[in-house]
């Protein structure tokens, strides 16, 4: 592979830069320290073999947004072609483009680099002046490794990772160790395991345990069930021993109801039921003999009453008088109210009658008839009379007012003709009046004059104005005209024509003011009538004219009344003859009833009231009086009959009222009625009594059978055999009863085999008895104790069981063995990395070494042989248990530690040369230099320059440097500007030829 | 046809310890010793919470190897806690309980039905004096049953609503694990069972819906594998219609995690993000084993390599006293692009020398000297072939880099 020519678009100081490499194999790139030689090796690595991204940052220009390139490369079954990587494009992968046109990509460009990348490139393929000072600080024991690492590898570091790797292991692993780790691990593994072992059978005893404890819980279920029989044993023994005194008494028992019959006849619950029937049966006696005696004394009683009463007659009788009583008192009560109107009525027509003072007796009033027409005739008299009277007056009254009327009329006649105006006084007015008119007329007249006036001057002004300016414009003219054509006599027209016009304007001005004092002279005429005279002077003949109309109204007035006054003395005689008749109609009256002479006519109509009311009272009093006299009749009668009836009865009549005896007589009757009635009550309470007792008697009935009944059946005749029968029957029945409660406590006591055999007659001794209750109680307590002995054994066993099922020991131990191992697991896997290492780092080598050693040593010993100017001709590798030497020509073989550094120095520099130079058959990538040779001095330095030249034949050589005399070896040189800061120019170098 | 509920657990593997737990301190270890028990209590819980009126234990409630009274002991006072609450247990061993292999003859309460034999037996499970359900299984008696069991399981005749069965064992097909009483599933749909309560497999699975064929899992996460909830099923069949409600019990939950540290600049920021991912599950009062990841660029994680230790010992310092504490057991660094060496396998150059003599060679000769050591062998684990794979691959890593460290 040859690089032809570099364009760095912009990488680290470098921007827009572009190296051609084509011109030889072996090229020499000068330029100062930090002119940015290194800049361009990386960017050759980084075309060849890419970077990772932070590299590529770091080589980011500070100037440039661009970071990339392009690298020219030649390869001879390709041809020219161009690998191209830009930052950010594709992570910075290469595009290649090909010369027949095609594009690759970092796959294609890995496969025609062979396996080679960036690191491995970097140490077989370049080599810098660094790493001489590297292998100067190498110990001499150790440099003859180190050599011959970097001839295998090119990498100085081999002998260190062999070192590192060895120490790695023995920290962690040695066979018969006690301090590496996996001893340790493994020591306390074992110690774990121990215990772990000793745990587990310490568990498997487990099962042993358990079994024991099963034999000990059968053992101890047997004896319980034994002390369980004994227990029952012993228990019935007590029982037995319990029952025989109970048995004792129910002998006794027995013995006793020997003494009673067989049957004793008596009903059930006897005597109860015999003293019920009595309890039941007593009381009602007792109420029976109460009911017995209360009836007869009702019955004395109502007949003692009975013997006290009189006979039915005499009461018949009393009671037809009071029947009677009623009306009497109402008769009695009637005469004392009539007799007291009658006295009322009296006196009312005396006083009436009085009152009305005409004379009329009460005798009179029973012969008075007054007819229904008496009162309608009276009554038109006194309206004819009432109207007549009415009319006179009226008549009279007009006659008065006639003549008044007449009276004021003749005084208003005479008052008005008085003030009428006389006939001159009138004229003189009517005068005065036609004279303001014409007055009123001549100032109209005036008036129009001076407008007219007026007007005239004006226009007689306007001309004299006119006048005036015309004569004067004419004197001017004339001036003018003598002036120009200085003639005189035009002057002189010219104040003729001037004066002329002024005296007319004089003359027409005085003209004037004459004809105007003339005209004001006329207005200032003196004025006779004024308006105020005028108006008054119509004023009082208007006033004039009225009363004359006043005075003729009046006139005819006069008249009218004269006419009424003659109709009003003609109805005066009329009424005269109406009240002539009248009178006569009254005389006529006087004479039927005289008593009305002495009353006025007005009166009439209401006398006649008041004497048909006094007539009618009258005749009420004669029929009052005759009702009292019925009555009186009616009572004597009555009190008649009363009094027979006192006498009758031999009672006290004399000075004793008729109330008294009607009293006594109802007192008679009201007595009987009293007594009637108790009769009456005890009758009843007799009859009650008959009733209560006839049900009393039957209750007892069902009773007395009842009692008669229960006597049968004891086959006794009294009540007090019955309760002896009685007695005895219960006192059999106690007995009974003792016996069967006696005998159920044995039958509970007892078992029934027992129960039975007891009964039946079955002697027991109770000493037998204690005996046997004794040798069990023993049996139980032996019983017990081995109980006890069990248990405890039981419960041992119990409490290791539990202590071993508690324990965690085993447990415990089993997760920190398991955990412990997977320790001992990884360190074993860390260990057997390092192993493996080691061993495969020491396999390879000595692969390597037999594969390549041979051609690296043969090629670096001709560089060494060029170098050292002959004095090493040859190179020995390291052998079994020689190390690195070189021979001198002299054939003395030195080992490495015994050349000066210098040569050490070159020795290192063959190596490279050599292994790269070895390693290019198959990898054919350019070698890059950077100042290998800075310590050479020039004759070694010229020597090397000439290696290189002819080893850059088979190979690229190109080859960075600082030093002149380096520069001025190499033939083929490209200076690099020493570039400061931005000063990074777009410009070519061109190899320059020699 | 009343319902009838029941909780359906498998495979406690109580006091087993846990795998991968190389350095943890003691609280976490005590936690974790501990954390298949306080499973098991939270599942008598809430059977008793749920009423149930059974619950069925599906074989492998502990480990012969690794057989410890206290598992069985806790087991015992587990069942007489249900039994105060009138709950029935059926129990069937598997292949890590199998009943010949019992050393300790723990008696439990008389609420337990346990299936004696290999042969498929039913118990039949009474309600108020009615018969509500059959309940079939067996025990395994040796470690291993390679018969089709599945085959023997047949309904008894008779008027009971329900018919469940029990089997530890796994599909034919089924190679992960050690195949035990192998079945095809139309082995158990063809039989008219209404739910097959599955065991031995520890990865929660439901085979079937109708009938219900079910794997609960174990309740108890104790390794890598076995990451995420753990618990077992809540089941209650009324007629037809089953439903399952999956109850997490784990006291401890395994997870794994990764976190990207690329972008760290600083110290502080790397620990901040391995807290970060730390805390991600969400739940934080559920106490979990975590297993890192970290990926990066090859510079990144070059340069945070050597403080990891110390970072990850900082980060679990801080969430060890929470309640529900965190712990990163285990991690591993993973390059966002990892290292390719097949190219440089390709150089003629040392390192594709190196890199092909690695991939050609077997490294077991060079381990024998402590595989083979009399005192460490019996502790250490055989290398697989994937293990040796892994540490050839490290190997690689360590001498590239060692190689190239110092030759720029």
């Amino acid at each position: 592979m040859h690089i032809r020519q570099a364009i760095i678009y912009g990488f680290g100081k470098w921007v827009d830069y572009t190296i051609d490499f084509s011109a030889e194999n072996f090229l020499c790139i000068y330029g100062d320290n930090e002119a940015g030689k290194s800049s361009i090796q990386h960017f050759i690595t980084f075309m060849l073999f890419g970077l990772p991204p932070k590299k590529r940052a770091y080589y980011r220009p500070k100037t440039s947004g661009k970071m990339g390139g392009r690298l020219t490369v030649f390869e001879p079954d390709i041809g020219e072609f161009v690998i191209e990587r830009i930052d950010e494009v594709e992570n910075g992968a290469a595009s290649c483009y090909t010369p027949d046109g095609k594009t690759y990509h970092e796959t294609w460009l890995q496969e025609r680099l062979k396996g080679m990348t960036q690191a491995v490139y970097q140490s077989i393929f370049s080599f810098s002046a660094l790493d001489l000072v590297d292998i100067r600080k190498m110990k001499e024991a150790e440099l003859g490794e180190v050599l011959l690492g970097i001839g295998l590898t090119g990498s100085k570091n081999m002998y260190d990772i062999e070192k590192w790797l060895d120490t790695k292991i023995g920290e962690l692993f040695k066979p018969s160790g006690k301090k590496p780790e996996l001893n340790q691990q493994l020591a306390s593994l074992d110690d774990l395991f121990t215990s772990l072992q000793h745990y587990r059978k310490q568990e498997a005893a487990y099962k042993d345990k358990k079994a024991a404890m099963f034999a000990l819980t059968d053992d101890n279920r047997q004896l319980q069930a034994e002390l369980e029989h004994m227990n029952g044993i012993a228990f019935r023994i007590e029982k037995k021993q319990q029952a025989l005194p109970v048995f004792k008494a129910y002998q006794h028992e027995l013995e006793q109801l020997d003494n009673y019959p067989e049957h004793i006849p008596f009903p059930e619950n006897g005597i109860d039921r015999l003293e019920k029937l009595n309890e039941q049966l007593l009381p009602l006696k007792s109420e029976l003999a109460v009911l017995q005696h209360n009836g007869n004394t009702y019955a004395e009683k109502r007949d003692a009453i009975r013997s006290e009463l009189y006979d039915a007659a005499v009461y018949e009788r009393a009671e037809a008088i009071m029947e009677q009583k009623q009306a009497y008192m109402e008769a009695q009560k009637e005469i004392d109210r009539l007799r007291d109107s009658i006295r009322k009525l009296e006196l009312q027509i005396n006083t009436e009658l009085e009152q009305l003072n005409s004379g009329i007796s009460s005798e009179d009033l029973e012969t008075l008839h007054l007819p229904f027409h008496v009162e309608k005739t009276w009554n038109q008299l006194k309206i004819d009379m009432e109207q007549l009277t009415l009319t006179r007056n009226q008549l009279q009254e007009e006659l008065q007012q006639l003549t008044k009327n007449r009276d004021y009329l003749k005084a208003e006649q005479s008052k008005l003709s008085s003030s009428l105006l006389n006939e001159s006084q009138e004229n003189m007015l009517e005068e005065s009046i036609s004279h303001y008119e014409q007055q009123k007329y001549m100032e109209q007249e005036a008036v129009e004059q001076t407008v007219k006036w007026q007007r005239m001057k004006q226009k007689k002004e306007k001309s004299n104005i006119l006048w005036l300016g015309g004569s004067f414009a004419a004197a001017t003219l004339l001036g003018l005209f003598s002036v120009v054509l200085n003639q005189n006599f035009l002057l002189a027209l010219a104040v003729v024509s001037l004066v002329i016009g002024a005296g007319q304007w004089l003359s027409s001005k005085r003209n004037l003011q004459d004809i105007e004092k003339m005209l004001q002279t006329n207005e200032t005429a003196p004025n006779q009538v004024s308006i105020n005279d005028k108006l008054e002077a119509e004023r009082t003949i208007e006033a004039n004219h009225n009363k004359k109309r006043e005075l003729s109204s009046i006139n005819e007035q006069i008249r009218l009344n004269d006419t009424e006054f003659i109709k009003c003395e003609e109805k005066q005689h009329g009424l005269q003859v109406r009240e002539n008749r009248l009178n006569e109609q009254i005389r006529c009256q006087h004479k039927r009833y005289p008593f009305l002479m002495q009353i006025d006519i007005m009166y009439w109509s209401e006398l006649f009231h008041s004497l048909k009311q006094m007539v009618k009272l009258y005749r009420d009093k004669a029929e009052m009086k005759n009702q009292c006299e019925s009555l009186l009749e009616n009572t004597d009668q009555y009190a008649e009959m009363a009094n027979k009836f006192f006498h009758e009865m031999n009672w006290e009549s004399s000075n004793r009222s008729m109330e008294d005896k009607l009293l006594a007589i109802e007192k008679l009757l009201e007595n009987r009625r009293d007594r009637t009635a108790l009769i009456q009550q005890y009758e009843n309470w007799c009859e009650d009594n008959e009733h209560q007792q006839h049900n009393m008697k039957q209750k007892m009935l069902v009773y007395e059978q009842e009692l008669a009944h229960l006597l049968a059946i004891a086959e006794t005749e009294t009540e007090e055999d019955f309760l002896q029968k009685g007695k005895q029957l219960s006192d059999k029945q106690k007995h009974m009863n003792k016996m069967s409660e006696l005998s159920e406590q044995l039958s509970q006591m007892l078992r029934n085999e027992e129960y039975d055999a007891l009964l039946s007659g079955e002697n027991i001794e109770e000493s037998q008895l204690k005996h046997e209750y004794e040798q069990a109680a023993a049996k139980i307590k032996e019983l017990g104790q081995d109980i006890d002995t069990k248990r405890q054994q039981k419960a041992d066993v119990s409490a290791e069981l539990g202590m071993m099922e508690s324990s965690e020991s085993y447990s415990e131990a089993l997760h920190r063995f398991t955990v412990e191992r997977e320790k001992l697991n990884e360190l074993a896997g860390e260990w057997a990395v390092y192993k493996t290492a080691k061993e495969m780092l020491a396999e390879t080598k000595r692969n390597y070494r037999d594969k390549y050693l041979g051609k690296v040593i043969e090629k670096t010993s001709r560089y060494f042989q060029v170098l050292t100017g002959g004095v090493y001709p040859f190179i020995y590798p390291p052998s079994s248990d020689k190390p690195f030497r070189a021979e001198a020509y002299d054939g003395i073989r030195y080992s490495v530690d015994e050349l000066s550094q210098g040569t050490v120095d070159q020795l290192y520099v063959s190596l490279r040369m050599g292994i790269s130079e070895a390693m290019s058959e198959k990898h054919r990538l350019p070698f890059i230099i950077d100042d290998a040779f800075v310590h050479f001095d020039p004759t070694r330095t010229k020597r090397m320059i000439k290696l290189l030249s002819k080893l850059s034949a088979n190979q690229q050589i190109i080859l960075f440097t600082c030093k002149e005399d380096v520069r001025e070896s190499a033939g083929n040189v490209i200076s690099i500007p020493h570039v400061t800061g931005s000063n990074i120019s777009t410009s070519n170098f061109k190899a320059k030829q020699g | 046809m009343s319902d009838i509920s029941f909780i359906h657990a498998a495979d406690l593997h109580l006091d087993s310890p846990f795998k991968g737990l190389s350095h943890i301190p003691e609280s976490i270890f005590q936690k974790v010793k501990e954390s298949t028990f306080e499973a098991l209590d939270l599942l008598v819980e809430q059977a008793i919470e749920k009423q149930v009126d059974f619950v069925l234990l599906v074989g492998d409630l502990f480990d012969h190897e690794k057989q410890s009274l206290k598992a069985q002991v806790h087991l015992r006072n587990a069942f007489e806690k249900l039994k105060h609450h009138y709950i029935y247990v059926y129990v069937s061993y598997g292949n890590h309980d199998f009943i010949r292999g019992n050393l300790h003859p723990v008696t439990y309460p008389d609420n337990v039905f346990i299936f004696p034999d290999e042969s498929v037996n039913h118990f039949i499970y009474q309600k108020n004096g009615e018969m509500k359900a059959a309940i079939y299984g067996f025990s395994f008696e040796n470690r291993a049953v390679t018969a089709n069991k599945a085959a023997e399981y047949e309904t008894i005749v008779g008027d009971i609503p329900y018919h469940i069965a029990m089997l530890h064992g796994s599909l034919h097909s089924n190679t992960e694990h050690d195949v035990y009483a192998p079945f095809h599933i139309s082995d158990l749909t063809e039989k008219d069972f209404d739910y097959w309560a599955l065991g031995h497999i520890h990865q929660r699975e439901m085979i079937r819906h109708d009938p219900p064929v079910v794997y609960p899992g174990n309740i108890q996460g104790r390794n890598k594998k076995e990451a995420g909830e753990k618990g077992c099923y809540h089941v209650v069949l009324s007629g037809d219609a089953a439903s399952m409600t999956f109850l997490p019990l784990q006291s401890i939950k395994f997870n794994q995690r990764s976190a990207d540290i690329s972008d760290c600049q600083e110290l502080h920021q790397l620990e901040s993000v391995i807290s970060q991912t730390v805390t991600d599950g969400g739940n934080s009062m559920s106490p979990e084993l975590l297993r890192l990841t970290l990926t990066g660029d090859q510079e990144s994680l070059e340069k945070w390599e050597p403080s990891l230790d110390e970072v990850i010992q900082l980060v679990n310092e801080t969430f060890i006293p929470r309640t529900g504490w965190k712990y990163i057991y285990q991690y591993s660094v993973e390059q966002t692009s990892p290292d390719n060496y097949d190219e440089l396998a390709q150089g003629e150059h040392f390192i594709g020398e190196l890199l092909r003599h690695i991939d050609d060679v077997s490294i077991q000769p060079y381990l024998s000297e402590l595989y083979q050591h009399k005192q460490a062998r019996k502790f250490l684990d055989p290398i697989s072939g994937e293990r040796e794979m892994r540490i050839k691959q490290k190997a690689k890593q360590l001498l590239v880099h060692q190689l190239f460290n110092g030759g720029e």
